[in-house]
């Protein structure tokens, strides 16, 4: 076969093929997915009202021109609010999965450049904290630190890194173990530079796989420590805070608050897992 | 009503496909007297895998077969859900490639035998035990008690086989569909678990539907080849008609690419081009894009399988080219002892 | 078999020993003085302030204060709740009984309606199928404390069929307490238990070994269960079990959602409340849970694949 030929599909995915890779239920994530990120990232500019005022004499208003989707138990505009709030949704979500891909790679070269011991002793303290079950350990970190978002981002990211770094260490340690990899180190070049130059380019994919299959449990997970109560603090505007906040009005007959957050959560989530199934899914269908 | 175990008329078989349908088989017919057996040999694609499969009805789903297939005269292909069961409890047998994929992995040996004996033929449970030791007995598998309770990673692939032949034995069915049975295994082995199959397929008088790309093992066990190309018969003759003086040029090249075990070649011949699946055949001869005799009136129209004296071929050009295709010997004759090892073993 | 336990029993002590002192340490690290929390802004005399850290021990040194609290742990000595002064063992005892009963149904639920759908859609296929594959993606996608909510606006405010608080007592009135609690606690997992046992149920039905069942005569029925389902129980158990062991720590979404009275509404008061005594033990508790129920899949792995060889033992 010539190389022509090779090279022919490759080049043929990356031109129209995108479309037909996602299929329809990919379309529609990926444009969700830039929708909500559009929301957040102009939340100012789109939002009709300040979503941390209202008055309590506008709460618990049925949608109008004046508040698109209503009001809350505050009279805040719920559809400045729900903007606002893919903001800290995203965001979190953005920095958990992104700590735990580097965090996870960090320990993969580490334990895949020196092996032996040092892969052992990384391969107990992971295990510890396999020991632990995700949300427990993030609700320890509020009990030590405190609430708010960046203690529970940071908490949950930690609680993450077991997982990508497991996937990671296999990976990097394959690649450890490839001719050139050790030709450059026959060559006298540093374990860091090796590990940086060779090794982390052929893991950053799987990072990226991974933060994508894992960025619909992070906006679960943080979702869930805001309605506890131990994450975004009020008045900020969070879609877990708010359905969380929305109960009592529910309970009352004013289901609105809760309903839509939730919406917000559950479409969010299934779009972002769409395509962190489409992501995955390419390298199970190679293997297969 | 025929006398003979199977039938085959005319089966084509097309799968459907993003491109279309793709036909597989092209029309293939073959007949097996009682006892007899019959090698398909053919490179991978040819079909016969997909002609074994549309006789047990195991064909992919969605492929559309057509033509009848008789299995003592009753086309299986017609048979409903229960009667077809019945079928392949009774009266039809496989023996496939790999015994490992074969055997469901997480269940003991006991557990497979048992089960084609009692749940399948509905024998009693100690009858189908009793029963299930005894075959491994004479498939020549010495620790009956450890084999039957070993689960199968527990045993070689050589066993492994040896399990499947005492299962397909166990209905004594009238017909035995063998594919490559002894591909998946080492070399060694190889010769010893055909020697069993031969042995056991003698003694309970079964014919036989041998797939293979071998054509020297399928000339030591079968009576009859049927060589395969694109989906259809090419040459149907005993093993000593093929190798003596095969009718069709894919035969002879066959025959000539395959290494010898007398004379030291420099280079194995090689039949040029790339082989061709069914779908791809355009009109004409399915060989003529490969044939080095090829001549213009090749490519006009199907070429009709002609009979001849117990023998076929599908070849325009057979008869001119009777002399030239038995040609100077680059391959022993058969009967010499090309396969000396199992055709002793066999006897 | 029995050793392969015995090591792994200890491995989980060892790991028990190990999360005992981290959660105790992080407690000891953590900024803001018991004692300021126990005075609850009063102003109290040095001497009174001083008596109250002698009796919680708060003068003596790190390891001290660890070994005491370790010795107490394991004489079944919890200490005792900063905020309610009572023995933290006895609050556990009596809100544990909850949380076991809404995980246990959570469980059941799994593994009914995970298993059962999973393996029925991907046996039969068809319309079923296609409904269960969608299902499955939006369950999946809500999580537990909107399922509660969810599931408490339409059944208990709208409808009236379900009591929106409280765990009850009585089987009967705790299993109608406890009905939302439990299908909110399992819906993700259902979800993802029944993708799973389909996708594994359809795969296995592809295997050579099960079309060669079939074409040796074995009845569908028993290809079905024999071959198909059991073999495919093998992925299936890894997730379920994995389901089932996070229930431990995502029960106390739910229990707060519903205001059940189980230890995960504890823990989340304790940590609001920073009733570290309490934090520590229920803390402790999840853990040893969480490993022994993943010690029991283990085992349960082995039983049902062979192939598995438990630490090296000979099969």
């Amino acid at each position: 076969m010539s190389a022509e030929t090779l090279a022919r599909p490759a080049a043929r995915r990356r031109g129209g093929d995108l479309a037909v890779w996602l299929g329809p239920l990919g379309i529609a994530a990926a444009v969700i997915i830039a929708l909500i990120t559009l929301a957040a990232l102009f939340a100012p500019l789109i939002a009709t009202h300040d979503p941390d005022i209202g008055s309590v004499v506008q709460r618990y208003q049925g949608p109008s021109a004046e508040h698109l989707l209503g009001t809350d138990q505050s009279g805040r505009d719920l559809f400045s609010r729900l903007l606002y709030g893919a903001r800290t949704s995203l965001f979190g979500a953005a920095v958990v999965v992104l700590l735990a891909g580097g965090g996870g790679a960090v320990l993969a070269l580490v334990a895949a450049w020196f092996g032996r011991n040092v892969d052992a002793f990384l391969g107990r303290v992971l295990d510890l904290l396999f020991a632990f079950p995700n949300l427990l350990l993030a609700i320890l970190a509020v009990a030590v630190f405190g609430t708010g978002l960046a203690q529970v981002t940071i908490a949950l990211a930690i609680s993450y890194v077991p997982y990508t770094a497991r996937v990671l260490r296999s990976v990097a340690l394959r690649e450890r173990r490839l001719a050139y990899v050790q030709a450059a180190e026959l060559q006298g070049l540093s374990g860091l530079v090796v590990s940086l130059r060779h090794i982390l380019p052929n893991i950053v994919p799987q990072i990226l796989t991974g933060a994508a299959i894992n960025f619909g449990y992070a906006m679960i997970d943080l979702a869930a420590l805001s309605f506890l109560g131990l994450g975004v603090q009020p008045p900020t505007a969070d879609w877990g805070l708010m359905v969380s906040q929305g109960k009592d009005s529910l309970l009352q007959g004013y289901p609105q608050q809760s309903m839509l957050a939730g919406t917000c959560i559950v479409v969010a989530v299934a779009a972002f897992s769409v395509i962190g199934e489409r992501l995955g899914g390419r390298k199970a269908g190679g293997r297969a | 009503m025929s006398a003979n175990v199977l039938e085959l008329d005319d089966v084509r078989l097309a799968l459907p496909s993003r491109h279309g349908d793709r036909t597989l088989l092209r029309g293939v017919s073959l007949s097996l007297a009682p006892g007899e057996a019959l090698g398909l040999v053919g490179e991978s694609g040819s079909g016969k895998s997909m002609t074994l499969r549309t006789v047990l009805r195991t064909e992919p789903p969605g492929a559309r077969v057509t033509g009848r297939v008789l299995l003592d005269g009753e086309d299986v292909r017609l048979l409903g859900a229960a009667a077809l069961r019945r079928v392949r409890a009774e009266r039809l047998t496989m023996i496939s490639q790999n015994p490992r994929a074969a055997l469901n992995p997480v269940l003991r040996i006991s557990r497979y035998l048992v089960e084609g004996l009692c749940d399948a033929r509905g024998e009693s449970r100690d009858e189908a035990t009793r029963r299930a030791r005894d075959l491994l007995a004479r498939v020549g598998i010495a620790d009956v008690d450890r084999c039957m309770d070993a689960y199968p990673h527990q045993l070689s692939g050589g066993m492994l086989q040896r399990v499947v032949i005492a299962a397909a034995m166990a209905s004594s069915p009238r017909l035995l569909l063998a594919d490559e049975p002894t591909t998946a295994l080492d070399v060694t082995t190889q010769s010893e678990v055909m020697a069993i199959l031969d042995e056991q397929r003698r003694e309970h008088g079964m014919a036989m539907l041998f797939v293979t790309h071998d054509l020297e093992l399928a000339s030591a066990v079968c009576d009859r080849i049927a060589v395969l190309y694109a989906g259809e018969i090419v040459e149907i003759g005993t093993p000593a008609q093929l190798h003596s003086a095969p009718r069709h040029p894919y035969t002879r090249l066959l025959l000539d690419s395959r290494p010898s075990l007398t004379a030291k070649t420099a280079a194995l011949p090689v039949i040029p081009g790339r082989p061709i699946a069914a779908y791809e055949v355009e009109g004409g001869c399915a060989f003529s894009g490969r044939c080095p005799w090829v001549a213009p009136r090749c490519s006009e129209g199907e070429v009709a399988l002609v009979h001849d004296a117990g023998r076929a071929t599908r070849c325009l050009r057979a008869d001119e080219l009777t002399a030239e295709l038995a040609g100077p010997a680059v391959s022993e004759p058969a009967g010499e002892p090309v396969q000396a090892g199992e055709t002793e073993e066999t006897a | 078999m029995l050793r392969f336990i015995i090591r792994r029993l200890g491995a989980l002590a060892a790991t028990l020993l190990i999360s005992s002192f981290l959660i105790f340490a992080a407690m000891y690290a953590a900024p803001g003085s018991p004692e300021s929390f126990l005075v609850q802004g009063r102003t109290v005399s040095p001497e009174v302030l001083a008596s109250i850290r002698a009796q919680y021990g708060l003068d003596d040194p790190f390891l001290v204060r660890y070994g005491h609290w370790l010795g107490g742990v394991l004489t079944g000595d919890l200490g005792e709740s900063l905020t309610t002064r009572q023995d933290v063992a006895s609050l556990l005892a009596s809100r544990i009984p909850t949380t076991l009963w809404l995980t246990a149904y959570a469980a059941v639920l799994i593994v009914v309606f995970g298993v059962v759908v999973g393996a029925i859609a991907g046996l039969r296929g068809g319309a079923f199928d296609t409904a269960v594959l969608l299902g499955s993606s939006v369950g999946f996608a809500i999580p537990t404390f909107f399922a509660a909510v969810l599931l408490m606006s339409v059944f208990s405010v709208t409808l009236g069929w379900f009591p929106v608080f409280g765990s009850g007592s009585g089987l009967a009135d705790r299993m109608s307490h406890l009905t939302l609690p439990a299908v909110a606690l399992a819906l993700p997992a259902v979800a993802v238990v029944a993708r799973i046992t389909r996708t594994a149920v359809v795969e296995e039905r592809e295997a050579e070994h099960v079309q060669i069942a079939l074409a040796r005569g074995v009845p569908w029925r028993i290809v079905a269960r024999r071959h198909i389902v059991r073999n495919a129980m093998l992925p299936v158990t890894t997730i379920v079990g994995v389901n089932i062991a996070a229930l431990v720590a995502g029960a106390a979404v739910v229990e707060h959602a519903f205001t059940l009275d189980g230890i995960g509404a504890m823990l989340i008061n304790a940590v609001q409340q920073k009733d570290f005594a309490v934090v520590q033990a229920i803390a402790l508790v999840l853990v040893a849970v969480f490993g022994v129920v993943n010690l029991v899949i283990d085992i349960l792995y082995a039983v049902i694949d062979p192939r598995v060889q438990l630490g090296g033992e000979s099969a």
